[in-house]
C-alpha cells in the first residue's frame, strides 16, 4: 500500500449526512455479504464496511487512503485493471467484472464487482462506490458442475466398448462417440443428423423396426434388444441395444440416449458353447447307442450260448435213446424170443424210441412257433373229458411210481372251444411234470373250474418245487433248473416254453407257482370259453353240404340262428311250425333238425317222438335248442342239446362234429 | 473163479441194462449204479473193480466227479468213459491218467468189448 488517505469529512462519507444518511451508513456497515466501499477520483479507498473486512480480510485502518489496486493481483495490476476499470467505469457509469481477487493475508477469492462511478450535479466524477461479492464458493459449485459435464462428456466420447449418443426425438442422431465410432464406422461428421435407422438391416427397417423400438421407449421408458446390426462397410454384428427415453425437468422429451454393444464376440462364445454341449450330446447320445448296441449284442451272444447249450442239450437228449435202441436192437438176434431178456430188449427199445419221438416232436413245435406257422385246429370239445383223456395218458407212468391222482372237476364245466389235441399236449406236459418231479407214492391234484368267461385249470404236485429265483424263467426256452453235467431230467426244457405258446395262441395264460425247493408245485392254465373264435376265424364254410331244418317260433332268434348255419355254409331251411318241419323233413330228407324245445307254441318234444317214429327218424341228427337243460328221460331223445342264448360256433362246432362222415 | 468184476455207471435204465447184457455176455460181472454219488460210494467199499464204465452228464455228482475222486484217491481202476455229450466235454477234467478210453454214444458194442480188453485184458471166456 503506497498511502493510506485520512478519513476526511466529504459529503459522500455517508456516515456524515443528515439522520437518514446516518441510518444508511450504518446499514451499510452492517452489510457482512457484500465488502460495499466508496472510492475516490483516483481509485482510493474513502469508505470501508464490515462486509468489506470480512470478505477482504483488511480492517478499516489497514486500507482508508489506500488505493483499491490492493486487491488484484500480480497478472491484474501488470495488466492496469484497476486503472481500466475505473476508466471504463467513469466512461459508461458502471463497470461489472468477475474475477480473482487477493485478501490480506494474500489468498485468493473470486469476486464479483461493480462499479457505479458517482457524479454531482454537473456531471463531473466525483468518486465511485465499489460493491464486491465473493463468489468463490458458487464459482467452484460452477466449476464444479463445469469439470463434471466436461468430465461426463469426456467419459462419454472416451469409451471405446460401447456406442453412446443422443437421438433427438425423431430418432435422428445428434452426439456420436468414439465407441459408436468404433463400432459402427461411422466418424462424426459422416453421422451426425442421420436417422438412426441407419445401423438396422433392410428387413427391419421395412417391418418399422427402428420406429417401433423409439414407440416402446417412449412409452416404457427404455427398451433393450438384441439383433443384428449394419456397420457402415455393410457387415453386421450381433448388437445389445438399450434405448432410453430422455426427458427435461418439465417433462419434455429431450430425445433418446443409445447405448450399443457389439456382443458378437459374446454370441459366438455362447454359440461356440452351444455347440459344444451339442457335441456333447451327441457323444453321449452315440456313447448311449453304443451301450445298447453292446447290451444287444451280449443279448445276441447270451442267446446264441442257449442256443449252443440247447443244440449240446439237444444232441446228448437225441443219442441216449438211440443208443439204446441202436444197442438193444444189435443184440437181439442172439436172443431167442422166448428170454425175459428179449423182452426187456424190446421194452427198452420201444420206451426209448417213444421218448424221441416226443423229443422230435417238441423240436417241430418248436420250429413251428419259431416261424409262427403253428397252426390250431378248433373244436368244441367238453372240458371235463379233455382233461381225464390227459390224465389217463400219464396214469400208467403214475402208476410205476405209485402216485395217486386226485382231480377236483366242477360240475357242470361244458364245452369249450379249442385245439383239442393242443390243449390236451398242454395239460399232458404239467401231469406228466408233475409225476416226473413227484416222489413215489406221491399225489398230484388235478381241478378245474369254469368262471363266466373263462375256465382255469390247476396242476399241483408236492415234488420238488421251484427255486424262487428260477421261477420266472420256467416258461423260458432252453431252460431248466440245473447245470447240464448234473441232469436230474431228461428233456430239452421245451415243453413249458411250447406250453406257453400254445396256450397263448388260444388267448389264455399260463402261470406256476412254488413255495421254494421242495415245496411243490402249481401250474395253472387259463382258457376264454371261446378260445379259438377270440384267437383268430373260424374257419369258413364248415357246414358245407350240411342240409338243416331249422324249426323256430321266435322270429328274432330264429334268424340269428339261421345267419351262423348260412355262415358257416349250411343249406337252410327256416321253419316256424313243428307241422310245417314234419312236412318239409318226409320231402327233404335232412341230416339235421335244429329245433326249439321250449316255445310258446311249439312243442320240440312232440316234433321229435313224430320223427323218430318214421323209418328214416334215426339217420337224422336232431339238436335242441333250449333255454333251460331238458330234462334226464327227455334228453336221450336228441344228439345235442345246447343252451339258449345260443353260442353260434358251438352250434357249427357241435352239427360239424355230428355229421363228419356222414356229409363228405 | 476169477471173473472180472466192471462197476457200471449209468442214469438211463435202458442203457445200464444193455451195457450190463454186453459185458455178461463176454464174461464181465456188472455192478450197476445211476449216478456218481452212488459209483463213488461203490469205488470206496471192499469191493474192487477192474474197471469202470462211467457215463458223464448224470444227476446229482457228475461223472467228472468220479474221475477226479479216482484221481484224488489214487484207485489203481481204468475208467472206460461213455458219453452223449461228445461236442460238450471238458477235457481238462478227463484225466488221461485215469481216463484210457472215452466212447460216444450211440456206440458200436465192438467198441465197448474193445475197451474192455484194452483196460483189463483178454476176457476169460465162457
Amino acid at each position: 500500500m503506497s498511502h493510506i488517505m485520512p478519513v476526511t469529512s466529504e459529503p459522500f462519507d455517508s456516515r456524515r449526512r443528515g439522520s437518514g444518511g446516518e441510518e444508511f451508513a450504518l446499514l451499510i456497515d452492517a452489510v457482512q455479504d457484500y465488502a460495499i466501499f466508496l472510492l475516490g477520483r483516483e481509485g482510493d479507498i474513502r469508505s470501508w464496511n464490515r462486509g468489506a473486512s470480512r470478505i477482504m480480510g483488511y480492517g478499516e485502518e489497514d486500507v482508508r487512503g489506500g488505493h483499491f489496486s490492493l486487491f488484484y493481483g500480480p497478472g491484474d495490476l501488470e495488466a492496469r485493471k484497476p486503472q481500466r476499470e475505473l476508466e471504463a467505469a467513469a466512461r459508461d457509469g458502471r463497470v461489472e467484472d468477475e474475477g480473482w481477487r487477493v485478501r490480506k493475508d494474500g489468498t485468493r477469492f473470486w469476486a464479483n464487482t461493480i462499479i457505479t462511478a458517482l457524479r454531482d450535479g454537473d456531471g463531473s466524477i466525483q468518486g465511485f462506490a465499489k460493491v464486491t461479492r465473493d463468489l468463490t464458493q458458487r464459482r467452484e459449485a460452477d466449476e464444479q458442475l463445469r469439470q463434471s459435464a466436461e468430465i461426463f462428456q469426456l467419459l462419454v466420447s472416451s469409451v471405446r466398448d460401447y456406442a453412446i449418443f443422443m437421438l433427438d426425438p425423431e430418432g435422428r442422431i445428434a452426439t456420436w462417440n468414439s465407441g459408436a465410432q468404433r463400432i459402427k464406422g461411422y466418424a462424426p461428421e459422416e453421422i451426425i443428423g442421420r436417422h438412426f435407422s441407419t445401423f438396422y438391416s433392410e428387413e427391419d427397417v421395412r417391418s418399422g423396426k427402428p420406429e417401433r423400438e423409439l414407440v416402446l421407449a417412449r412409452e416404457q421408458g427404455s427398451v433393450e434388444d438384441e439383433g443384428w446390426r449394419v456397420r457402415k462397410d455393410g457387415s453386421r454384428f450381433w448388437a445389445n441395444v438399450v434405448i432410453t427415453a430422455v426427458h427435461d425437468r418439465r417433462g419434455e422429451l429431450r430425445g433418446f440416449a443409445k447405448v450399443t454393444r457389439d456382443i458378437s464376440e459374446r454370441k459366438r462364445v455362447e454359440e461356440t458353447e452351444r455347440a459344444l454341449l451339442d457335441q456333447r450330446e451327441a457323444r453321449l447320445q452315440a456313447e448311449e447307442e453304443r451301450r445298447r448296441a453292446e447290451a444287444s449284442y451280449r443279448a445276441a451272444r447270451e442267446a446264441n450260448r442257449a442256443k449252443d447249450e440247447f443244440l449240446m442239450t439237444l444232441s446228448h437228449e437225441l443219442r441216449t435213446p438211440m443208443t439204446a435202441i441202436l444197442g438193444w436192437a444189435r443184440m437181439l438176434p442172439a436172443m431167442s424170443p422166448g428170454d425175459a431178456t428179449f423182452r426187456d430188449a424190446v421194452k427198452a427199445i420201444a420206451a426209448a424210441a417213444q421218448l424221441q419221438s416226443r423229443l422230435i416232436n417238441d423240436i417241430l413245435d418248436v420250429s413251428q412257433i419259431v416261424s409262427g406257422k403253428l397252426r390250431l385246429s378248433p373244436e368244441a370239445v367238453e372240458l371235463g373229458d379233455l382233461i381225464m383223456n390227459a390224465v389217463d395218458a400219464v396214469r400208467s407212468t403214475a402208476d410205476a411210481k405209485q402216485i395217486t391222482f386226485t382231480t377236483a372237476l366242477e360240475p357242470g364245466l361244458g364245452t369249450i372251444v379249442v385245439d383239442a389235441i393242443r390243449i390236451q399236449q398242454v395239460l399232458w406236459n404239467f401231469l406228466s411234470n408233475a409225476v416226473k418231479f413227484t416222489p413215489r407214492n406221491g399225489i398230484v391234484r388235478v381241478s378245474a373250474r369254469r368262471t363266466p368267461s373263462q375256465v382255469e385249470i390247476a396242476v399241483s404236485d408236492d415234488g420238488e418245487g421251484i427255486d424262487p429265483q428260477f421261477l420266472p424263467n420256467v416258461f423260458e426256452p432252453f431252460r431248466q433248473a440245473e447245470v447240464p453235467q448234473t441232469r436230474v431230467h431228461g428233456g430239452l426244457g421245451l415243453g413249458l416254453s411250447i406250453v406257453r405258446h400254445l396256450v397263448e395262441a388260444h388267448g389264455g395264460t399260463v402261470t406256476a407257482q412254488s413255495a421254494g425247493r421242495g415245496k411243490g408245485a402249481t401250474f395253472t392254465v387259463t382258457l376264454p370259453l371261446r378260445a379259438v373264435a377270440d384267437a383268430g376265424p373260424l374257419p369258413a364254410e364248415r357246414l358245407r353240404g350240411v342240409d338243416i331244418i331249422l324249426v323256430g317260433d321266435d322270429p328274432e332268434s330264429r334268424r340269428m340262428t339261421a345267419a351262423a348255419l348260412r355262415a358257416a355254409g349250411a343249406n337252410l331251411l327256416p321253419l316256424d311250425s313243428a307241422a310245417a318241419a314234419l312236412d318239409a323233413i318226409e320231402r327233404y330228407r335232412p341230416h339235421v333238425v335244429v329245433t326249439d324245445i321250449a316255445g310258446p307254441e311249439l312243442d320240440g318234444y312232440a316234433l321229435t317222438r313224430a320223427l323218430r317214429q318214421r323209418e328214416y327218424g334215426s339217420d337224422i341228427r336232431i339238436v335242441a335248442l333250449s333255454p333251460s337243460p331238458p330234462a334226464r328221460e327227455e334228453r336221450g331223445a336228441f344228439d345235442a342239446c345246447l343252451s339258449k342264448p345260443v353260442d353260434p360256433s358251438q352250434l357249427v362246432d357241435e352239427i360239424a362234429r355230428m355229421t363228419s362222415g356222414s356229409t363228405a | 473163479m476169477d471173473e472180472r468184476h466192471v462197476l457200471v455207471v449209468e442214469d438211463d435204465e435202458a442203457i445200464r441194462g444193455l451195457v450190463e447184457l454186453i459185458a455178461s455176455r463176454h464174461g464181465y460181472t456188472s455192478s450197476l449204479v445211476t449216478d456218481g454219488g452212488e459209483a463213488i460210494a461203490a469205488l470206496a467199499g471192499e469191493t474192487t473193480y477192474d474197471a469202470v464204465i462211467l457215463d458223464l452228464m448224470m444227476p446229482n455228482v457228475s461223472g467228472y466227479d468220479v474221475i477226479r475222486y479216482i484221481k484224488e484217491n489214487s484207485l489203481p481202476v481204468p475208467v472206460i468213459v461213455v458219453t452223449a455229450a461228445i461236442k460238450g466235454l471238458d477235457w481238462t477234467r478227463i484225466d488221461k491218467s485215469v481216463v484210457k478210453a472215452v466212447l460216444t454214444k450211440p456206440f458200436e458194442i465192438e467198441a465197448l468189448t474193445g475197451a474192455l480188453t484194452a483196460v483189463c485184458g483178454a476176457p476169460h471166456s465162457r
